[in-house]
């Protein structure tokens, strides 16, 4: 493989985006390398779906710039669509389909990748194999909608909010399944709401509000930064910030403010 | 991944699912079928169907169904979002548009199937005299109304923004079709049938058709990203 695609596999430059009069993305630049678990957090409404809509290449942006593996949507989409995996925030899939059918649906259009089985066992959906995913649960669904991305072997994650809606439980087989796809050297780009997540699973992330970067780092750096500063937490504890706190410090509103 | 593929997949989903629910299907045939009885309840008198009648009663009655039948198709795409699950894959574009289209003529095909042998029947047209004449026309008709239809329709599914002035475009863009198919059937229904207007209408048809598929094959890639 080329030679960016080992340090960064994903670039973005100075990304813009409106709808009508709001403006979504506001001159983003953002640089995820190869390997990292990269969060993009941020409010309702801050513009990180739309950020990754444009990365996937289902949205156009107005202007700026976006290299994914080393490569441009405008030249390389084909190509480009071999290598994502993607699961959008909230996707539906035809409620008929059976489990086993909706996987063997898009694995058939992959050149390459695990079979619909392995990546059902993955997930651990194997009792629900032949259910109707109409009848599956919500953290069943999304469970199945993270199987529908890892079904091409992707080399670069976008996962726009995967575990809103999950129990704990769930919520932890999702943050394994992500681990471990990190730890086989692959990289992902993900949003989240919930701060313990992005502590846990991303190496650096960046914060959004009204279509802008307004922070960026890995975790630690980010609550070393407001400490240093002396803000007052949001809670009365003893111990030291936590991600919630530089969030909430930094955007003013509470995360789950949905 | 080769294009024919893609297509047929599509198709295969779509059908898979109709198979488990048989929803539009039976909503399709009930309605077109309820649309001919109705026309033949107000148009024939004492046996005696209004002359000229059954070309145009033919096809508002598949015009209609198609509409439900596109309506219907996209609600569902819409609903559980495959489309845009499907252009997410590496699948090509312009296939994903065939298959959907395929479906969507299918569809159609069998509720013209029913509809034909019916208003024959109620209003006493030779519809049967000139079957080959008779199936190319309803077959161009029904592809350049549903090749319009399916493009429209899979722009109002389109991610997030839904453009409401499209499904009033529909209408517009395809009335040539519509008119060639009501003229070309007339032709047939003329007692002896007039052969070569029928022949003319039919490379009208042609001409749209092809002139529809290609604009929408060339446009669907661009209009599925904003
Ligand atoms: N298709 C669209 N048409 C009009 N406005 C849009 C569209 N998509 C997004 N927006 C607007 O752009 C802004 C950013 O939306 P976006 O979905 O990117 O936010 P988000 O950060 O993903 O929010 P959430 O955390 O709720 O998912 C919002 O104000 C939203 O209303
Ligand atoms: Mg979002």
């Amino acid at each position: 493989m080329s030679e960016i695609e080992t340090t960064s596999a994903l670039r973005v430059r100075n990304l813009r985006k409106s709808f009508q009069e709001v403006i979504a993305v506001d001159g983003i630049d953002l640089e995820v390398r190869a390997g990292e678990c990269f969060g993009l957090l941020g409010p309702n409404g801050a513009g990180k779906t739309t950020t990754v809509e444009i990365c996937e290449g289902l949205t156009e942006p107005d202007a700026g710039e976006v290299e994914v593996l080393g490569r441009r949507w405008a030249s390389d989409a084909d190509a480009l669509r071999q290598r994502l995996g993607i699961q959008l925030q909230e996707t539906q899939l035809s409620d008929k389909l059976t489990v086993v059918e909706t996987l063997n649906l898009f694995r058939s259009f992959f050149g390459q990748g695990p079979t619909p089985g392995e990546v059902i066992a993955l997930v651990q959906l194997e009792e629900k194999r032949h259910a109707k995913v109409v009848t599956l649960s919500g953290g069943q669904k999304q469970r199945l909608a993270l199987a529908c991305s890892l079904v091409g072997d992707p080399d670069l994650l976008f996962l726009d909010e995967p575990t809103t809606g999950l129990d704990p439980q769930a919520r932890r087989q999702v943050w394994d399944l992500i681990e471990e796809f990190r730890r086989a050297g692959r990289t992902i780009l993900l949003t989240t709401h919930y701060m313990e997540e992005a502590e846990r699973l991303c190496d650096r992330v960046a914060i959004m509000d009204h279509g802008r970067v307004i922070a960026r780092g890995s975790p630690r750096e980010l609550i070393e930064d407001l400490d240093r500063q002396g803000k007052p937490l949001t809670e009365l504890r003893a111990r030291t910030a936590t991600l919630e706190d530089v969030f909430v410090s930094l955007t003013g509103h509470h995360l789950r403010d949905e | 991944m080769s294009f024919a593929t893609t297509a047929f997949l599509v198709l295969k989903k779509d059908f898979t699912i109709e198979v488990k629910s048989g929803e539009i299907l039976y909503t399709t045939l009930f309605f077109a079928v309820s649309c001919v009885l109705i026309f033949a309840i107000a148009f024939v008198r004492e046996g005696q169907p209004v002359e000229g009648a059954g070309a145009g009663i033919l096809w508002i009655a598949v015009l209609f169904a198609g509409n439900l039948a596109l309506g219907r198709t996209f609600e569902r795409e819409r609903y559980g979002e495959t489309v845009r699950a499907l252009l997410l894959t590496p699948a090509p574009r312009a296939a994903i548009y065939v298959g959907k289209l395929l479906g969507i003529v299918a569809l159609l095909v069998a509720a013209e199937c029913l509809l034909v042998p019916m208003v024959a029947f109620l209003f006493d047209a030779p519809l049967f005299a000139r079957p080959l004449l008779l199936a190319a026309i309803l077959g161009l008709g029904t592809v350049g109304f549903a090749s319009v239809g399916t493009l429209f329709a899979a722009m109002l599914v389109r991610s997030r923004t839904r453009d409401v002035m499209l499904p009033i475009l529909l209408y517009p863009i395809t009335v040539p079709v519509i008119i060639a198919g009501v003229l070309g059937t007339s032709a047939l229904l003329q007692s002896p049938a007039d052969e070569p207007v029928a022949l003319l209408w039919i490379w009208l048809l042609v001409s749209f058709d092809v002139v529809f598929v290609t604009l929408a094959l060339w446009t669907f890639e661009p209009l599925m990203t904003e």
